[in-house]
């Protein structure tokens, strides 16, 4: 099939081309560009951004120093520093938080924004702009966990294990972003499908929620009662946090068990929930093509 | 012939009924996300009650001011940050609010006062606040062990929060001052964002202080939120209330809740003055410059 | 019967200082502004929108403020109604000073401006809406709601009364601005271009409304700015001329046509009205003033007035001047005198230019 088509209209004057993947492409490009200016413009702005994400770890990092002698029993399997562990578990938690947020944030931006009346009428159509500030999230998340781990590294003499893994731990993570991704389809598709407009949503909110109790980023599940890890264990999120600590705290290989079985897991997260959350989504574009609701204005 | 207004005591109650009427609509529009918020406040809480159930003994030595129970410290700091935040943030972001919606120019022009203006635009957000702290306590209290101990003085507890409030508005007048006078109209402000990083690092919401390097300790004691804390945590749930916590404390014989309580009178009595002929320079200066609206 | 506004003098400039992000964050610049420096690259250009300006209006007149885009008529209302404040001069409204009674001046002023829906909350019904600016202003329930019913029925949005503002259309929402308006009486009431956007039958009705009600009924004084020259001439009791600034003329609509009695114009309908032709016919003798009003683009299809002292004698070389320049005439006419010819001959433009 050509990648690129020519619709005719019926009295054969004009032609209505369909984007080819370099338009496509150029497209992402261009507000993925658009997303990083914006950021950076403003110096201040920018500054305060990111001197944010470095206070954020601070806090977390005295809060982890305070507690941590009661946590270090239930911390053999990665190291036993709780600073660490917390440090990490937030670096990832950017990652996975951009996978699970940034599908619902970009549809919220492009509505309110009034972006998408322009889109949905270019060749690129409102694909090209999601996944641009999608692109951008991720850009975010990349810088947020550099300073994170540079500042633990550097400022908090956080170390990692011996062997640390790094292969392993980005495996983790990409496969973690895959599964989680496909929740955050279906989160943006609850943006027409449920009504939820006003920048949060019933689905985000709950694995957020689950996420931060649950999924191992603030204290290891070992300290939760059964149930607690039970529903954890339903989560992408926590296999992700674990193979990923476990590689570079403990200088886990690809050929240990656990990492084995949390890759597994991830694997088959990933073939639920994509599915799912394409389908959710894809219904949700057509729900609003009719109700005429892509546009904030009728 | 038609004759100029007049604004009465019962005309300004009830353009601030408005205020609060529109505010609490907008918040309930979307039914969900309503609903999301409050549950938000469950989870807020449920991450720092687990850690601190973990924590249990280890940390009671530290806490021995305040009770000496982690979770009962976490929670209520996490409700009196709500409600000084909110103070802190509200003039910004009224302000904020009637400039992005152009409603600035033409409340700007009606006759209600500036003083009612910035009240008005900003009381929304303090009955939010108040509801946020109703969940915060209900679920404390019911699910995570706030723990209000040995002799409560609910009293003596609202007094510092309700002076700190004072001073924390101050410090949101001059922020929000900043719109006008810088055009810091991004989301934030130089103030609110120096204050910010101060509460979160070194105000005592989730560790006390005594954690932290002494330098840090000394930078707590810049914003008056470290002084509500501190006295109103030991008014709820104190029990050693001579305990001297913060460095500011040894400077002076007196007990540590008067020096609590006397900074935050300080703070007020510079702040809210301050904060007020900075709000007001900004809008004269917005008028000069033409820029109380987006549009010239 | 005094004076319910007098201007003296009135001057407003504005500094564009380069490179300074505006609307957004707290840029760079921003820091170092804050801390009172200058730096060379921040070089100010100096805008006078508003130049000396001298104006007065009698109370329970219905004034109109003519002019194009531009001409500093918003500019002039919002430093009137303490929205902004003056460069120079002084400014009595109702007899308070602008600067220095602010407070008593926003007391008698009422203020109705252009452009969509800004100010309404789109989570508030229209009505709901209403109600709030009637809050703002004061009003017992009962005498709101009386006044936003009818305001309500002299827009014609009555129906529309328990939408929200998305949901309507944007027509509907500058009708909202004006309903915003009606339900409030002052001495003194501003419209800044209030039928703008809206359609002819609407409009109309509007203009009735504050012609026979809020003019001729309550005695309110009316300044209204406008460029539709249309409006001005049917509602106002006198109209001032503005352009860059200044006030090029004031007085009836009769006193300001008088200005150019001696003046024949001629009007053509013609295609491929281009600036070349327009300037050719201006380089005829005996051709005062030429303005060109395009109403197709692609074929540049429109209307081209002109002034002279004998139209008889310059129309043949006006028609051999369309033909050269490969242009079709449609109609041709003599017309009488308009405020826009006046604008014309003041000025050395159209209105819509």
């Amino acid at each position: 099939m050509s990648a690129q088509r020519e619709l005719a209209s019926p009295t054969g004057k004009y032609e209505v081309k369909k984007a080819d993947w370099k338009t496509m492409l150029w497209a992402v490009w261009a507000n993925f560009k658009s997303a990083v200016l914006g950021w950076t413009f403003f110096l201040a702005s920018f500054v305060m951004n990111i001197t944010g994400m470095v206070v954020n770890i601070c806090i977390f990092y005295f809060l982890a120093t305070f507690t941590g002698s009661a946590m270090a029993p239930y911390l053999a399997k990665y190291g036993g520093n709780f600073a660490a562990y917390i440090v990490l578990g937030i670096a990832f938690n950017s990652y996975l938080g951009a996978s699970l947020n940034s599908f619902y944030n970009s549809y919220c931006n492009g509505y309110w924004g009034c972006s998408f009346e322009l889109y949905a009428t270019s060749p690129v159509g409102i694909k090209a702009y999601m996944a641009g500030v999608i692109l951008f999230d991720y850009f975010v998340a990349t810088i947020s966990v550099f300073l994170y781990i540079l500042f633990g590294v550097a400022v908090f003499n956080i170390s990692f294990g011996s062997g640390a893994n790094f292969g392993v731990a980005a495996l983790a993570m990409i496969a973690g972003m895959v599964a989680v991704g496909g929740i955050g389809l279906v989160a943006a598709s609850t943006f027409t499908l449920l009504n939820a407009k006003q920048w949060s949503n019933p689905v985000t909110w709950f694995v957020n929620f689950l996420t931060g109790l649950v999924s191992g980023v603030y204290f290891p599940l070992e300290v939760l009662p059964e149930w607690g890890r039970a529903i954890g264990y339903l989560l992408p999120q926590t296999y992700a946090y674990d193979a990923a600590r476990m590689a570079l705290l403990s200088g886990a290989t690809i050929t240990n068990p656990l990492i084995i079985s949390d890759l597994s897991e991830l694997f088959i997260s990933a073939l639920i929930t994509v599915p799912i959350g394409v389908f959710l989504f894809r219904r949700s574009l057509r729900k609003a093509e009719k109700d005429g609701t892509l546009s904030r204005w009728s | 012939m038609t004759e100029e207004l007049r604004m009465d005591r019962r005309a300004n109650l009830r353009a601030m009924w408005t205020f609060v009427k529109r505010d609490l609509k907008i918040w309930t529009y979307f039914k969900l996300n309503f609903l999301i918020d409050i549950a938000g406040i469950f989870s807020n809480i449920a991450i720092y009650a687990i850690i601190a159930m973990v924590a249990g003994k280890a940390v009671e030595s530290s806490l021995n001011p305040f009770g000496g129970d982690y979770a009962s410290y976490v929670i209520l700091g996490i409700i009196f940050n709500e409600i000084m935040s909110t103070s802190l943030s509200a003039p910004y972001w009224g302000t904020m609010d009637a400039f992005w919606t152009g409603r600035l120019e033409i409340l700007m022009i009606s006759p209600i006062s500036t003083p009612l203006f910035v009240t008005g635009t900003s009381i929304g957000r303090y009955v939010r606040s108040l509801i946020n702290v109703a969940f915060y306590l209900i679920f404390g209290a019911l699910l995570f062990g706030l723990k209000l101990g040995g002799t409560i003085n609910y009293g003596l507890a609202i007094l510092y929060i309700l002076v700190a409030t004072i001073a924390c508005t101050g410090l949101g007048l001059m922020g929000a001052s900043l719109i006008y006078l810088i055009e810091a109209r991004g989301g934030e402000d130089p103030i609110r964002w120096i204050v910010g990083i101060l509460v979160g690092l070194a105000s005592g919401v989730y560790y006390p202080l005594s954690i932290l390097p002494q330098w840090m300790q000394w930078l707590g004691c810049l914003i008056p939120q470290t002084y509500a804390l501190d006295a109103a945590r030991r008014s709820m749930i104190g029990e050693a209330i001579r305990a001297k916590t913060l460095p500011i404390h040894g400077l002076f014989s007196a007990s540590p809740m008067m020096v609590d309580m006397a900074a935050l009178i300080a703070f007020s009595l510079v702040t809210v003055p301050l904060g007020w002929w900075m709000y007001n320079q900004g809008v004269r200066r917005a008028k000069m410059d033409g820029r109380l609206s987006r549009w010239v | 019967m005094g004076y319910a506004i007098e201007v003296l003098d009135l001057t407003k400039k504005f500094r564009k200082v380069k490179r300074i992000p505006t609307d957004a964050g707290f840029g760079e610049a921003h820091w170092i502004m804050a801390l009172g420096l200058k730096l060379k690259f921040l070089k100010a250009e100096e805008m006078v929108a508003v130049d000396h300006v001298n104006l007065k209006v009698k109370e329970g007149e219905l004034f109109g403020l003519l002019g194009p885009n531009g001409a500093g008529k918003t500019t002039l209302i919002k430093c009137l109604s303490t929205l902004l404040i003056p460069d120079g001069g002084s400014a009595l409204i109702n007899g308070y000073d602008v600067l220095r009674e602010s407070d008593r001046v926003k007391r008698c002023i009422n203020l109705v401006g252009s452009g969509n829906w800004i100010g309404f909350d789109w989570a508030l019904t229209v009505r709901e809406n209403l109600e709030f600016f009637a809050n703002m202003y004061g009003l017992r329930s009962g005498v709101a709601k009386e006044r936003i019913d009818e305001a309500l029925k002299i827009v014609g949005l009555k129906e529309k009364e328990k939408e929200t503002p998305s949901k309507i259309s944007s027509g509907m929402r500058q009708k909202m601005i004006i309903a915003k308006g009606f339900i409030i009486r002052t001495p003194i009431f501003f419209m800044d271009e209030p039928t703008i956007g809206l359609d002819p039958v609407s409009a109309k009705d509007i203009r009735t409304y504050i012609k026979e009600k809020l003019s001729e009924e309550l005695g309110e004084t009316i300044v209204l700015t406008t460029h539709y020259m249309q409006e001005a001439e049917q509602l106002c009791d006198r109209i001032a001329i503005m352009d860059r600034g200044k006030i090029v003329a004031c007085g009836t609509t009769r006193e300001l046509k008088d200005m150019i009695v001696r003046q024949e114009v001629i009007e053509i309908e013609a295609i491929n009205i281009g600036t070349k032709l327009t300037n050719e016919i201006r380089r005829i003798d005996l051709v005062d003033n030429v303005a060109n009003h395009i109403d197709d683009e692609a074929t540049l299809t429109g209307t081209i007035r002109i002034h002279t002292k004998d139209a008889e004698l310059v129309l043949p070389a006006i028609l051999n001047s369309i033909e050269r320049n490969d242009g079709k005439v449609l109609h041709v006419a003599a017309s009488q005198p308009t405020l826009e010819d006046v604008f014309m001959k003041l000025t050395g433009k159209g209105l819509m230019e």
